[in-house]
């Protein structure tokens, strides 16, 4: 029975999502953006509301269903959709951006407790080198959360780095205490 | 002194037996190839490029073999062996026997908690990446880190000050009850790496 592994993406608007993606996945990436109408829309002509989806054939070691979701609150319902068997989250941060720093605290806020029970990786994107105080305080930032997590420097368009990502991930699950991801083998 | 070979090629065996030979006046302790890696072998090279890997028994002395070492992690070296890598890393090594005792001296009484890890992780080698991510589930006593992660107790303690000096690491005080260990019922160890090498591959990183 072939296994299927969920991958979450997570971030605000602009983050990334989309792009690591579509560098990962097999499949033309399913993407829900839609014009946005509101603030959002000054920032980024076509952003994520919705749904990112993307899948990365394994072979025999199964399929990676790749997922993006929007960090809003309002949109939080969508976990629902990979909240099963997903074994771990990617939180995507623009380090280009001082906006990027509001973007992962609505992040955090939205998605505090279903991190706390998974792992996951920061990764600070569109910078080469994001400088030490934008790091410390996307540290500090998990830390007033009472989180713990590795943070990647990445650029979600290189597939080498992505594969870091996942080494990271999978380390992670190797070595740790997490609840037992339902659904891990279910080839749904 | 014992050394082992962990998912290396018959032939990159030997080529080892013969540097061993080649490099006998330089090496501060007779180093003997064995087959079989058990808990009194004093180190174990391992090769990374192995497109299945297997577990290794916990508690071990390893290092890390790759083709391309500096995509990997800093204490990682080259495979094929190079004879100035194997003779600093077998000069270095610390026999099996020395370790219980550095356990035994050190082994502290409380958790050590993880408060967050290092801001970039440049010269932080794959032993102390490991220490880090069981560190960031839960709290652990360094006996506890070194059965999760086999990185020699001596090694655990130097990762593990190491954090400290960085503000890093807490010594939960009050004595915590131990985290409860999910266990994984139909789980390998180590299945996540094998399905990271699997990733790592179809993105086009070096076997
Ligand atoms: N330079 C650079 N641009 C990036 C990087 N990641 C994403 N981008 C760009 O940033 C914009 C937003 O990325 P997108 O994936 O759509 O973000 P999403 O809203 O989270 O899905 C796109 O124009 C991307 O091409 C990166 O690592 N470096
Ligand atoms: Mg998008």
């Amino acid at each position: 029975m072939n296994a299927c592994h969920k991958l979450v993406f997570i971030g605000e608007p602009g983050a990334g999502k989309t792009t690591c993606i579509a560098a990962l996945s097999d499949i033309a990436p399913v993407t829900t953006d839609v014009g946005c109408t509101d603030d959002l829309a000054r920032r980024k002509a076509s952003t994520t509301v919705a749904l990112d989806y993307g899948e990365m054939d394994l072979g025999e070691q199964g399929m990676l269903r790749l997922y993006g979701l929007p960090g809003q609150e309002r949109f939080r319902f969508m976990f629902d959709v990979v909240r099963d068997g997903a074994m771990g989250l990617v939180v995507l941060v623009d380090a280009a951006s001082a906006q990027g720093l509001d973007g992962l605290a609505g992040t955090l806020a939205t998605y505090a407790d279903e991190l706390r029970q998974r792992p996951f990786v920061l990764c600070l994107n569109k910078h080469p080198d994001p400088p030490m105080a934008f790091r410390e305080r996307c540290m500090a930032m998990l830390r007033d959360q009472g989180l713990v997590a590795p943070l990647l420097v990445i650029d979600a368009r290189s597939r080498s780095d992505l594969a870091q990502v996942f080494r990271m991930l999978c380390l992670l699950l190797d070595h740790g205490d997490y609840p037992v991801l339902d659904g891990e083998r279910g080839g749904a | 002194m014992r050394l082992a070979c962990h998912q290396f090629l018959a032939t990159d065996v030997e080529a080892l037996r013969s540097l061993l030979r080649l490099l006998e006046s330089y090496l501060r302790n007779r180093w003997e190839v064995v087959e079989r890696i058990d808990r009194d072998i004093d180190l174990v090279l391992v090769n990374l490029d192995h497109p299945a890997p297997a577990p290794l028994p916990d508690g071990l002395n390893r290092i890390d073999c790759a083709a391309r070492p500096r995509l990997r992690h800093r204490a990682c070296i080259h495979r094929p062996l190079r004879a100035s890598e194997i003779l600093t890393v077998l000069n270095d090594a610390v026999s099996a026997e020395a370790r219980p005792v550095c356990a035994a001296v050190s082994a502290p009484t409380g958790r050590h908690r993880l408060a967050a890890w290092p801001l970039q992780l440049d010269g932080w080698h794959d032993d102390a990446l490991r220490i880090l991510a069981t560190l960031t589930s839960r709290a652990a006593t360094q006996a506890e880190i070194v059965a999760a992660t086999g990185v020699a107790p001596a090694r655990v303690d130097v990762v593990l000050s190491r954090l400290r000096d960085q503000g890093l690491l807490e010594l939960a005080t009050q004595r915590v009850p131990p985290a409860p260990r999910i266990v994984h019922g139909n789980v390998v160890p180590g299945r996540w790496r094998a399905l990271a090498t699997r990733v790592g591959r179809l993105l086009g990183l070096p076997a």
